[in-house]
């Protein structure tokens, strides 16, 4: 490449490289009336970094049963905040030290949503799901107690029928309580009757037992169940998997609450990371002098892909987990660059190669390992992704995500950025801080 | 290469074992360290809440600063001053590893005191005390699933790209850095959660990383003609003397953002950029000696 496509190309590269700097970074105002908030500022961050919402749970005057195991509260209370997708909540039971008070109060720290009031009473709200069955209409009689009934339940979305709109959910039955329900069917059919099948939540009717079913409601275990509104339909299918809440309570107080972690912690982590990328940038440009550059450029190149893909990739909530994976990527992506590195130094100084073709036989024998070292840690990002759930699946998210940005920044950027400054460094071998070294 | 320095010393093995074993002990027989959040006993610790009525002129300010002298002078230490605001700054918590029931009506005199020294006569504080009920750690299982699921995985693309020694020697590596994370997370008593997944995950993430691109030099190194004569635990003691900058460096920048999480002095900051900083430890030691260990292990001594 010529020196002057060179800079040309460079040039335009930098100029990119400053506004993205400068759009991930700056806050200035555009026009007289609106603002332009940094991409940094938009990076939506969850209750342990922001803070958010805490919800105090009392038990009701109604609770019949005395609370055995708050813990199993609170695990339900956990399983279904994480069904409505939040991740770095707390749930905490708390009562007072006083001998007397025997009850604890149930305390929910939660990011602030729109949706967060409807969410947390979803959340708390009581009741196991009943099976009552009977060959007359609006039967009593319970069936299926003490069995384990529901193997899921589903929200599937709205159902649209003219000028109708239901919202639908499933409940798939296990083996054994299918098998019940179809004898039950068949038994009744056979008396030359019919079948009549009530779904209880509570209080709450899911399926109205007036009008009998036959065994072609069901459709491979499942049994479809409609509702007037989505908050209901979404209840409805969280609450029957999650199981019933078994003590009833109430939503005492609603209040604003600081981060757990203390004041200012999502800006100090902010910070820590950026003196984690400086002193790197600084410790790879004195220990590889012209390659630490070109390191430092691609390193910079990632750090700002990987904000923004923060932004860009829906739904991604930022927890200190979070904070940890980016810290661990950007280790990988320095680490995946050094890997070349040293592999073209090597190259060089051990063989009777030119700069260049010392340059272009390091980025094929590096090839291998840095890709290994990104899958292997994808690998990882992957698995925790799709098994875990809070902190650590946010870490997963940004590790893994910082592993496909690094394998792009190793095998792409840093061959760009070599192709682009070499042509105009005048003596290669110092540049690179390379010598060859006698046999 | 004579006398091989890694692989053939019992440095890795001694070092290892020395801190799995001391570290299983303590945990077997004191548990996890903890915070007031995640203990080990049956109470998880004490939340003491300080409120005034009203946000009037300095009262929160007031609030904080004579709740937090009262604690200094009592001797009481809160958890690290993670400090929580409630209800729009109007109430404060405080975590305890211990139960101060004892100074709370003291606390409320002492903080109404303050106000009305500070002219603030309408404003009316309270203090009270709740206990937290202890938990153990949640979805542990599902992280074994995803540890072992990504263990199969890895082993079978390591097992293509660097056969089977190179397999072997990665997810042994990843498995040492979690079991010596673990260990050490007994040892130096850093409180086991919020962070202990993320940690267990980094540290066997790190390890497999750094292992695979180190086995992957090995088999490099033991193809080239001036090896040729030389067996597997020399070539890999020669390749891990050029890797050690690498390893070097790696383990400062560990150390070095373990340091700036840590530096701003906030106590869960603090828990992860130790963590971080023991991660990041056991995956460079397990990477540096155990993969190399493994690999020369399998390949024999003799080309």
């Amino acid at each position: 490449m010529s020196r002057g496509k060179s800079t040309t190309l460079l040039t335009i590269i930098g100029v990119v490289l400053a506004v993205l700097i400068a759009l991930t970074f700056a806050t200035f105002p555009v026009g007289e009336v609106s603002e332009y908030t940094s991409a940094l500022g938009a990076i939506e961050l969850d209750y342990d970094l922001e803070g958010g919402k805490a919800y105090t749970l009392k038990l009701s005057e109604e609770n019949e049963e005395e609370v055995k195991d708050v813990n199993q509260v609170l695990d339900t209370l956990e399983y279904r905040l994480t069904a409505l997708g939040y991740s770095a909540y707390s749930v905490k039971a708390v009562k007072n030290t006083d001998p007397a008070v025997l009850d604890y109060d149930i305390r929910i720290e939660v990011k602030e949503t729109e949706t967060v009031d409807s969410d947390i009473e979803v959340v708390a709200a009581f009741g196991e799901v009943a099976f009552y069955g009977g060959t007359s209409a609006n039967p009593t009689e319970q069936i299926l107690e003490g069995e384990k009934v529901v193997e899921s339940a589903n929200y599937l979305g709205a159902v649209t029928s003219g000028t109708t709109t239901a919202y639908q959910m499933t409940i798939k039955f296990t083996d054994d309580a299918y098998a019940y329900i179809i004898n039950a069917i068949e038994a009744a059919e056979v008396d030359g009757g019919s079948y009549y099948l009530e779904v209880k939540l509570g209080d709450q009717v899911l399926l109205s037992g007036s009008s009998a079913i036959t065994a072609s409601s069901f459709y491979n275990r499942l049994l479809y169940i409609t509702s007037q509104n989505e908050a209901g339909a979404k209840q409805m299918a969280l609450q029957v998997t999650s199981g019933g809440l078994a003590y009833q309570y109430e939503i005492d107080s609603v209040e604003d609450i600081s981060s757990p972690y203390g004041e200012g912690v999502a800006t100090k982590c902010a910070i820590a990371i950026g003196v984690l990328f400086l002193v790197l940038m600084v410790a790879i440009i004195v220990i590889y002098k012209g390659f630490g550059w070109i390191s430092a450029l691609s390193t910079l190149a990632f750090m700002l892909l990987e904000i923004w893909m923060l932004i860009a990739v829906p739904g991604i909530v930022l927890s200190l987990g979070g904070v940890v994976g980016i810290a661990a990527a950007l280790l990988l992506a320095v680490y995946s660059m050094i890997i070349t590195a040293d592999r073209i130094k090597e190259e060089y100084s051990h063989s009777e190669k030119t700069v260049k073709a010392a340059i272009n036989r390091g980025f094929q024998q590096s090839l291998v390992p840095v890709i290994s070292v990104n899958v292997v840690v994808g690998i990882i990002a992957i698995a925790l992704l799709a098994f875990t759930s809070g902190t650590v699946k946010c870490f997963a998210i940004t590790l893994g995500i910082g592993a496909v940005i690094s394998l792009i920044s190793a095998l792409l950027f840093t061959r760009m950025f070599t192709s682009l400054i070499m042509p105009l460094v005048k003596n290669k071998e110092k540049f690179l801080n390379m010598k060859k070294v006698e046999a | 290469m004579k006398n091989s320095k890694f692989c053939k010393t019992k440095f890795f093995i001694v070092v290892t074992l020395a801190i799995v074993l001391v570290g299983m002990a303590l945990v077997g027989v004191f548990g996890f360290g903890g915070t007031s959040d995640y203990p080990n006993d049956n109470v998880a610790g004490y939340e003491v809440t300080v409120s005034v009525n009203h946000n009037a002129g300095d009262a929160v300010s007031v609030l904080k600063t004579s709740s937090e002298e009262f604690f200094k002078n009592k001797g009481l230490e809160f958890v690290g001053g993670a400090t929580q605001q409630l209800d729009k700054g109007k109430t404060l918590i405080y975590k305890f590893t211990t139960d101060v029931s004892s100074f709370v009506e003291e606390l409320e005199v002492y903080v109404g005191e303050k106000l009305v020294a500070a002219d603030l006569t309408s404003v009316k504080a309270s203090a009270e005390i709740n206990v937290i009920n202890a938990r153990g750690f949640s979805g542990v299982w599902w992280l074994v699933l995803a540890c072992g699921i990504a263990v199969v995985a890895i082993f079978i693309y390591a097992l293509i790209m660097e056969k089977l020694a190179g397999a072997l020697a990665t997810v042994f590596s990843g498995a040492v850095a979690a079991l010596l994370f673990i260990s050490l997370l007994g040892i130096t008593r850093i409180s086991a959660a919020p962070f202990v997944a993320v940690g267990i995950a980094m540290s066997a993430a790190l390890a497999c990383a750094l292992s695979v691109a180190t086995v992957n030099r090995f088999k490099v190194e033991s193809k080239n003609s001036e090896n040729l004569s030389l067996s597997a635990s020399e070539v890999a003691d020669k390749v891990l003397a050029k890797e050690k900058t690498k390893y070097i460096l790696f383990a400062a920048v560990v150390a070095l953002t373990a340091i700036a999480l840590a530096a701003f002095m906030l106590p869960y900051l603090m828990i992860a950029g130790g963590q971080f900083l023991l991660a990041g430890v056991s995956a460079t030691f397990a990477a540096y000696f155990g993969s190399a260990f493994i690999w020369a292990a399998v390949k024999g001594k003799k080309k």
